[in-house]
């Protein structure tokens, strides 16, 4: 009798505990995010900045989802298959879907956007989408790509934050940076755009004609621009927002909102985010072009450190720029540098550079990118460090555009501390700042430190054109011993980006680009 | 006719300087280096040359300077103030927008810094060297000495971290239908934080202000004799005493109004207020500088204005200023 009734008595805890992980989403209600900044317009082919993906990710739809595992979901995709040549690619699409002023969505319009939409005007992926010859509409609901050249990153780069479908019948044969559906966008996704006052809210409502039967569950969401950090985090902890995004309060002061009983903070959803923060150099320097300075430099930092006290904590050390989420590429087997101050002043005495009568052996200026709170508390321990062994580093700080600038135009500089994005995949996220063939001074964002090297062009480009992942995955590694080789750069830090979020917001984590997907799975538990 | 003439030659005089200001203004933007093509670029990491040529051309900025120096000088004269590079507008619907959240912070919050400060000053002058003035001393000191946000972020984490009393962010948070009632109530709680925080320090100065001139109209013989004339305290304080002192309130209040725009800047952002001051401060960072020429224009326009009021008021307020 007792055991029953102790099995009885699990069984009871067991459904109730259930109850509470698998409720039954509720409809209704409004949800609040915070954006740290207004969005210029609203149309994501044009424009990658978070507080315009974010936005636009509810209003539209792409082709493909990716699950947290990178799995490929349809979207407005049914189905799909790649030719294996990676000559063709054949989207079969969604019947009866509806753009929100009630006309048909058809082929025509994902032709649209990738020949004349994100195409060429999304920077991120224009170089993988310039592989696009040509896309065959043999009906309505039939898009065939047919490729140049095979491109092997092109089917993880179709969400719809990246690979925004646009209606043709709005933008075609338009000036699409002008067009005025770029403020009031008409899509096909979960939520339609309701209201745009400029400088305080965005504020979007249920599409009662989304393709997916039943969703979206909630009926209204409001992005809140709070431009002030403190503010934001004081905005979540009152409950003014439900929700912070993409590590946008202080990662100091993260960990004990994450603690408060109301709120929890996630790091899944930044697998297109994935970002890795380093030190690189200018490979023209007099100083820092030799290789072994590189390498003292490399056993001077402690990156421990780095990632306790300035990111507290928020990813992992890094030992490739090629970020630990990609599991398709990275590896850890490359050559290490562990901490020693004393090998970093073996190193340079070696190199030539001893220490002078003041103790010094040469001066060296820091950049670092302003963007967040980090890099300039990185900027000022690296430069710490540095005086240790012996080098008479400062620290320059610049406005955004001035470091542009100076990093890829003007190129005076030495090291440079910043990170990038690696996007889905290295052929899109890293290539471009490592191959020879994308030194282009005045561009940014392009190989800035002017590294070359000929067998890491050769492995870039086969990766990028080769399907096979087994052999992709060779040439990334090969790509990660070069680079931690030469040292053009020194990774950090493997950054985790967080959310934090009320408790009652569910659902908003479960793909690979989290927070920039379409909510259409969203719901709020009631108070 | 002497007022009529006077009115004119300030107005030409006013005129010159907006000439050189706008001038100077555009040719300090370009000091910088890096334009609004670096920035759109390198947002959203754009790594292709033929990007960034592609949006210096569409914007312009590929013209030699002395050309655009022209063609803006060209589009102020015909009220053109074309079309903002970082946002997606005209620059004058962005600043139409703005303008009246700005304008009722500024407002409110020199309002209130001005009858604060004025009772505040009074009060101090009556109890002078005694406890209140003490109180009021060390009150205004501490005014003018914290930074407006760290008042700002100290309200939000009384009032809506811990009370939940007011709402933090914005002008607004009703969505849908509402009465114009129930709008100017939410937006009167939006505004209670942001105007206080930008009017503290401004309190601050009147204070010590009306203090220091009611000490000095306080003895005077005209007070003495209202006194003797058997007149009751507090209208001997505010007819005789308080009105004399004001003079140097209004020179203050209209040098402020710049320096008021340059506070806003921090008030807007920490509270997210939809104003002019964030806007400017944003398309500074980005380089916009049709849209940065815009708002310096108007904000020229706006202090060159007021310190042509001050001047005519002063004549009003003191007849012995002449018009010359």
């Amino acid at each position: 009798m007792i055991p029953l009734l102790k099995s009885l008595a699990a069984l009871v805890a067991l459904s109730a505990s259930f109850a509470t992980v698998a409720q039954a989403p509720v409809r209704g209600g409004t949800l609040t995010v915070a954006l740290p900044t207004e969005p210029a317009h609203l149309n994501s082919a044009i424009d990658t900045t978070q507080q315009v993906k974010i936005v636009a990710g509810k209003i539209y739809s792409g082709l493909l989802k990716y699950d947290l595992k990178m799995n490929m979901q349809p979207d407005l995709a049914e189905s799909w298959s790649v030719a294996p040549d990676g000559r063709t690619i054949t989207f079969k699409l969604r019947k009866g879907v509806k753009w929100h002023d009630g006309r048909d969505f058809s082929s025509a319009d994902v032709a649209f956007s990738i020949m004349k939409g994100f195409g060429p005007n999304n920077g991120l992926v224009r170089t993988t989408f310039a592989n696009v010859e040509s896309v065959q509409t043999p009906d309505a609901h039939t898009a065939v790509l047919v490729m140049r050249q095979p491109a092997a990153a092109l089917m993880n780069a179709l969400p719809v934050a990246t690979a925004t479908i646009l209606p043709a019948h709005i933008y075609d044969n338009t000036d699409i940076r002008r067009n005025p559906a770029n403020t009031r966008p008409v899509g096909t996704g979960p939520f339609m755009f309701s209201e745009w006052r400029r400088g305080d809210a965005i504020v979007l409502v249920r599409n009662p004609n989304y393709f997916e039967a039943g969703k979206p569950y909630l009926d209204r969401m409001v992005f809140k621009v709070i431009p002030d950090t403190q503010a934001r985090g004081a905005a979540v902890e009152s409950g003014a927002v439900d929700m912070v995004f993409h590590s946008t309060v202080a990662a100091s002061d993260a960990r004990r909102l994450a603690g408060l009983k109301n709120l929890e903070l996630t790091t899944d959803g930044y697998h297109f985010d994935s970002t890795v923060s380093f030190a690189e150099f200018n490979m023209q320097h007099p100083i820092v072009g030799k290789r072994e300075v590189r390498q003292a430099l490399a056993h001077a930092i402690d990156r421990k450190f780095v990632l306790d006290n300035v990111w507290m904590g928020f990813g992992k050390v890094a030992t490739s720029p090629v970020h630990y989420g990609l599991r398709q590429a990275h590896t850890d087997s490359v050559p290490q540098y562990a901490y020693d101050l004393k090998r970093a002043e073996q190193l340079l005495d070696e190199a030539g550079f001893k220490r002078g009568a003041n103790g010094m052996r040469f001066k060296l200026t820091i950049d670092f990118v302003p963007f967040g709170d980090q890099y300039p508390k990185v900027a000022q321990y690296v430069r710490q460090q540095f005086v240790q062994i012996g080098i008479d580093a400062d620290v320059r700080s610049s406005d955004f555009a001035t470091w542009v600038r100076r990093i890829w135009t003007g190129r005076d500089w030495a090291l440079n501390l910043s990170a990038l994005t690696n996007a889905s995949d290295p052929s899109i996220g890293i290539q471009r700042a490592y191959s020879s063939k994308n030194i282009v001074p005045g561009t940014p964002f392009t190989n800035g430190t002017h590294f070359r090297n000929a067998d890491l062009d050769n492995y870039f480009e086969q990766a990028s054109v080769n399907s096979d992942p087994a052999i992709r995955k060779r040439h990334f590694a090969a790509i990660q011993r070069i680079l931690a080789t030469e040292l053009p750069v020194i990774p950090l830090v493997a950054i985790d980006q967080f959310t934090i979020s009320s408790k009652r917001v569910r659902n908003h984590a479960t793909l690979s680009d989290g927070v920039y997907g379409g909510f259409a799975d969203v719901w709020m538990a009631p108070n | 006719m002497n007022f009529l003439r006077y009115l004119l030659r300030r107005l030409a005089q006013a005129a010159l300087v907006l000439g050189l200001v706008i001038v100077l203004q555009f040719l300090l933007l370009h000091l910088a280096p890096g334009d609004v093509a670096d920035v759109i670029a390198g947002e959203s990491q754009a790594s292709d040359p033929a990007f960034v040529q592609q949006l210096r051309s569409e914007l312009g900025l590929d013209r030699p300077l002395p050309v655009q120096l022209l063609l803006h000088l060209q589009r102020v004269v015909t009220l053109d103030w074309g079309q903002a590079h970082s946002m997606d507008a005209p620059v004058w619907q962005l600043i139409a927008e703005r303008l009246p959240g700005t304008a009722l912070l500024m407002v409110s919050a020199l309002l209130l810094a001005i009858v604060l400060g004025v009772a505040l000053g009074i009060l101090a002058a009556l109890h002078a060297r005694r406890g209140l003035d003490g109180l009021i001393s060390v009150l205004a000191l501490l005014f003018y000495a914290t930074p407006g946000f760290l008042v700002g972020i100290g309200l939000i984490l009384i009032f809506t971290v811990q009370l939940q009393w007011l709402p933090m962010s914005g002008m607004s948070s009703l969505y849908g239908d509402a009465s114009w009632w129930q709008r100017s109530v939410d937006t009167a709680r939006h505004l209670l934080m942001p105007m206080v925080s930008l009017s503290l320090f401004y309190v601050a100065i009147y204070t010590r202000l009306m203090r220091a001139a009611m000490l000095e109209v306080l003895p005077m013989d005209h007070v003495r004799t209202a006194r003797a004339k058997g007149l009751g305290r507090w209208r001997i304080v505010w007819h005789h005493a308080a009105r004399n002192a004001l003079l140097p309130i209004v020179t203050m209040a209209g040098l402020q109004v710049s320096s008021l725009l340059g506070g806003s800047v921090i008030v807007e952002t920490i509270f997210g207020w939809p104003g002019i001051g964030r806007l400017a401060f944003e398309a500074v960072f980005k380089r916009d500088v049709p849209l940065v020429m815009g708002i310096l224009l108007l904000s020229s326009v706006l202090v060159l204005l007021v310190s042509l009021l001050v001047d005519l008021i002063y004549t009003r307020l003191d007849p012995r200023i002449r018009l010359r």
